[in-house]
């Protein structure tokens, strides 16, 4: 009964064959809607194996990808991404990891200094307003983690500044890309809480200017690291985004729950207790 | 012997193609999609207008500079950009998207708002793409298969005014038989439909296949990182601490509900299972982790998967006025032995001498 309602009898349904959705395609029986012709189910069908092919690639191009995925997904990405097809659906995956907020330290022209935190599910309301502020933190993650990305997380944190200080007329901005690690089960059964302050890290983003939107200390850092390898170079961002130096060794501030997902491996991932005032 | 399978597998695989995407659909799933969609587009460009300055203009969040380093190699496109400079201009989109998936949701110019709804989707997601998520992505390709057939072919204000013109074109002959166009079964409700299902299953497939990397899916702790995870917090499940038990099972059925739903959806014995796993999934995503949205879009979509039978079901419990008994029964004859198409015509005929008893001045 309840299967039935579901899906039509495969008797019943010309598409019943072919894994019925529920539409059943209609005989045509009684001079009824006309198929389409041939020529146009040709056309039609080049179209839809486009389409499918194009949504596929889009996922399987993303890191570790094989050749022919990569291939695919550039001959379809200029539809892809005009198209906002372009995802890779890895919801939580490959695991559930920490969170991502952007701490903010405000400077004033009289020397007063104002700190924050975005997203802020008290300030931004409703709940999709917040997720929306909530994924800019997270994408900001999503840079600083790729070092091929250092450029736009460099772009990306300085319109982050230069919004907070045109909405608060503020002068300069320091913004610190925070993660929000989550508590090992024994943790929480010990009397941790998921707002711990062990669970946070925090690295640095940088300091921004109202006027030029660049410190001293960036545009100083950008000029050396542009004599140095002869071009405007991804390297001095990294530096200025405060990336780890690989070799250095774990801090013992680091929490037992970072283990939960295994994140401590991936490039430029963040110390507990590393830069938190 | 060798040619002689390879013609016959061509053959298969050709007829198969076509009667999985060129037979004839109900719109009526597309119908209910339609129209949740609508409100659901209705509630995010609300949201985009509510934080206009946050997200449009120069000194938003993410400004044309970042935007740029952000897709750069890249080739996406927004429509908004020519009014970024303008908060002015920024409010008018946002009234035209408002008023588009109004009449997106109420039917009216389905086959305009449908298209507009769609590219004033994927402008608005262009515009701000560190601003995203599921959510986003569901609008997106839904709107875009809903290009192909908005369902306009019932509950809308088209079908309606289609009704409304042939009734009063027919004039005392009653309404005519050609007034099956109005809402009779086509090709590309079925393709509008096929590819929201088909979309679903990679969505579920790859996120399912995804997780697989994961260790923490794998030692079944994945869901504990769900509700441990403050950000996204809105019920406290946190209590699952103590049985762990019950955590490594949803993880595991969780999963295993994501990668076999590909496959197991296409099934008539399997399907309301999945898709009842799935509504449970989705609202516990909505309820527990504050994606409601996301949630309520991803149960929206998976109603393509439902029978256009429940559906209209659903919608007429109530005493039926001619016209809508006739569509009624045009969908229960897709679900009976004798041809579908046929009783349609018959029925429809049956409302068209109930109409000409009507223009005659008889009540019905």
């Amino acid at each position: 009964m309840i299967a039935r309602a579901f899906e039509p009898d495969r008797s019943e349904t010309v598409a019943g064959d072919s894994g019925g959705a529920g539409q059943g395609g209609l005989r045509r029986d009684g001079g009824g809607p006309k198929l389409l012709s041939r020529r146009v189910r040709g056309v039609v069908s080049v179209l839809l194996v486009l389409h499918l092919g194009a949504i596929a690639s889009a996922p399987l191009a993303m890191e570790p990808a094989s050749l022919p995925a990569q291939k695919a997904f550039g001959f379809f990405r200029p539809y892809l991404d005009a198209a906002f097809l372009n995802h890779g659906y890895h919801f939580f995956a490959p695991e559930p990891g920490p969170s991502h907020l952007i701490r903010y330290e405000l400077t004033f022209s009289g020397g007063r200094v104002e700190g924050g935190v975005f997203p802020d599910p008290t300030a931004q309301q409703p709940r999709l307003n917040y997720h929306r502020h909530f994924m800019l933190s997270e994408f900001a993650n999503r840079l600083a983690v790729d070092d091929s990305q250092q450029l736009a997380l460099h772009e990306l944190s300085q319109s982050f500044a230069q919004h907070l200080m045109s909405e608060r007329d503020a002068e300069s901005a320091t913004l610190f890309l925070r993660r929000h690690y989550i508590p090992a089960p024994q943790q929480v059964r010990d009397g941790m809480t998921l707002d711990s302050e062990e669970l946070y890290a925090e690295r640095l983003l940088g300091t921004f200017w109202s006027e030029s939107g660049l410190s001293t200390e960036d545009a100083a850092a950008w000029n050396r690291t542009a004599d140095a390898v002869g071009s405007p170079g991804m390297n001095h961002t990294a530096d200025a985004v405060g990336s780890l130096d690989p070799g250095r060794v774990p801090d013992p501030m680091e929490p037992t729950a970072v283990r939960l997902t295994g994140r401590l491996l991936l490039p430029g991932d963040l110390q507990a207790g590393e830069v938190i005032r | 012997m060798i040619g002689r399978y390879l013609r016959g597998l061509t053959h298969a695989l050709v007829d198969g193609w076509n009667r999985f995407w060129f037979s004839l659909a109900d719109p009526a799933p597309l119908a209910v999609i339609r129209i949740a969609i609508g409100l659901l587009l209705v509630y995010s460009h609300a949201v985009w207008a509510l934080n206009s300055d946050g997200f449009f203009g120069a000194a938003s969040w993410l400004n044309s500079e970042s935007v740029s380093a952000i897709q750069a190699g890249g080739y996406s496109v927004s429509a908004l950009w020519w009014v970024d400079d303008s908060l002015t201009l920024v409010a008018i989109v946002h009234g035209v998207a408002l008023v588009n998936a109004l009449l997106l949701t109420f039917g009216l110019w389905s086959r305009v708002a449908a298209p507009v709804a769609f590219l004033l989707t994927a402008s608005f997601a262009n515009r701000n793409p560190a601003a995203l998520y599921g959510f986003d992505q569901v609008l997106g390709f839904v709107t875009l298969y809903l290009c192909v057939n908005p369902g306009h072919g019932w509950l809308s204000v088209d079908r309606w005014r289609e009704f409304r013109r042939r009734e009063k074109d027919a004039g005392s002959h009653g309404v005519r038989d050609s007034e099956i166009v109005v809402s009779r079964p086509s090709v590309s409700a079925n393709i509008a439909t096929r590819l929201i299902q088909l979309h679903l299953c990679l969505i579920y497939l790859v996120a399912g296949l995804a997780k697989l990397k994961g260790a923490a899916w794998w030692s079944g702790v994945a869901f504990w990182g769900a509700i441990g995870n403050l950000e996204y917090q809105t019920l406290d499940m946190t209590w699952l601490v103590d049985w762990p038990m019950v955590v490594s099972l949803l993880t595991v059925a969780a999963l295993a509900w994501e990668i076999s739903y590909a496959a197991l959806v296409w099934h008539r014995w399997t399907r309301p299972l999945v898709l009842a796993f799935g509504v449970m999934v989705h609202a516990g995503i909505a309820v527990c982790f504050g994606m409601m949205t996301f949630g309520l879009a991803m149960i929206v979509a998976n109603i393509a998967f439902v029978s256009p039978r429940v559906i209209r079901s659903l919608f007429e419990q109530r005493e039926l006025d001619p016209w809508t008994a006739a569509l009624k029964q045009s969908a229960e004859r897709q679900f009976s032995d004798e041809p579908a198409v046929a009783p349609v015509r018959v029925a429809l005929h049956r409302v068209g001498e109930s109409r000409k008893r009507d223009s005659a001045g008889h009540a019905y």
